[in-house]
């Protein structure tokens, strides 16, 4: 036989019909010799009904007012910039933003063509590469002339032969404190001296 | 999202595009395949015994630049090498002459020369060279005389030749 310490605790499912079969028989039993628990079910009722009715007062949002009402609160969030981009493109309906993406893509692989590929560039940048050759040391002598001294030991020299030269040297390196270079007015011909020290 | 997609599609069919590009504005310049050195090491001293024959297109420039009286050609190499890639020529003495081509500009063919006595580098330069040009190294002793290396380079334009750096060596 069922205690009521024990059929209160079941009293508020039987009221909602949530009980087994045979629990909800055995509660039964037992109410119909238990006035207290009878009573209490009866609160329980009261209690049920109360509720029910302040729900219906009750004024709840609609489904889209709590869809906008949360999305809301999402756009107060900080996003990460890549988010927020992708947001911004999205709202860009449909085909404009991909037409507007594209022209710009176009655009910047165009300037990249016209300012690195294009030979015209390219020549642009040898003539200025070509340009300090110009302003460096010349030596001019001839035939039977004694060589002029460049470069000083373990000191790089920057040096340029004459106009009809087969050779433009634009660096030259070497241990040898006296190294010497001069071109053959005939032929243009450069020539590279490297005496070699005495031991 | 879909507009992403296109882009990036778009993006990687420009950059495709621009590659392709780069490469034709390389062939169209005509960048030769193959660059044609020849070394030849001469022993310049004063013993009195004149041009060896075999230098006979050498004589008149050697006669020119330097007042020795015998000039004897100790090795002719020929070597083939393309912009990019070191070559090498043994020379007599125990010395080593690397040479790397870079480009070819303007008839000039631009190039990095280091010599080396054994393993210690002599001299570096990097220099521009007449297509067909010549430059002379000297001074570095050798038997009884003078060392006169005679650089010689010349680009082709064919691109059907093998790519590896290559010297055929013929010892006087």
């Amino acid at each position: 036989m069922a205690e009521c310490s024990e059929i209160s605790l079941m009293l508020g499912p039987f009221e909602d019909g949530e009980l087994e079969p045979h629990e909800m028989q055995e509660v039964a039993r037992h109410l119909a010799r238990c006035p207290n628990c009878e009573n209490l079910l009866q609160e329980y009722a009261a209690i049920g009904r109360q509720l029910r009715s302040l729900a219906a007062e009750a004024t709840l949002p609609t489904s889209e007012e709590f869809a906008m009402g949360v999305d809301a609160r999402i756009r107060k969030l900080r996003l990460p910039w890549r988010e927020r981009l992708a947001l911004v493109f999205d709202g860009w309906s449909g085909q404009f933003g991909a037409a507007l993406g594209s022209m710009v893509v176009a655009a910047s692989a165009a300037i990249l063509t016209v300012f690195l590929m294009t030979p015209l560039t390219r020549n642009y940048f040898n003539s200025n590469r070509q340009a300090p050759a110009t302003s460096l040391a010349r030596v001019e002598t001839t035939v039977g002339e004694q060589p002029q001294q460049l470069a000083s030991a373990e000191t790089p020299a920057a040096v340029s032969t004459p106009g009809n030269s087969q050779a433009i040297i634009s660096r030259l390196e070497s241990n040898i404190p006296s190294v010497a270079l001069w071109s053959a007015p005939q032929d243009g011909t450069t020539v590279i001296w490297l005496p070699e020290q005495q031991q | 999202m879909l507009a992403w997609r296109v882009n990036l599609t778009l993006l990687a069919v420009v950059l495709l595009a621009m590659a392709a590009q780069g490469v034709s504005v390389a062939a169209g310049n005509g960048v030769p395949a193959r660059i044609n050195l020849h070394v030849d090491s001469v022993v310049a001293s004063d013993t009195h015994e004149g041009v060896d024959t075999r230098l006979r297109g050498m004589d008149k420039r050697l006669r020119s630049l330097f007042n020795y009286s015998t000039y004897r050609l100790i090795s002719h190499q020929d070597g083939h090498t393309e912009c990019g890639k070191l070559i090498s020529f043994m020379l007599p003495g125990g010395r080593i002459l690397h040479i790397q081509p870079r480009a070819v500009e303007g008839g000039m063919i631009a190039m990095e020369l280091v010599l080396f006595q054994g393993a210690r580098p002599l001299m570096t330069t990097d220099l521009k060279l007449k297509n067909h040009g010549v430059l002379i190294v000297g001074g570095p002793r050798y038997e009884q005389g003078m060392l006169i290396i005679s650089i010689g380079a010349d680009a082709d334009n064919g691109n059907s030749l093998s790519s590896v750096p290559t010297a055929s060596v013929n010892d006087h």
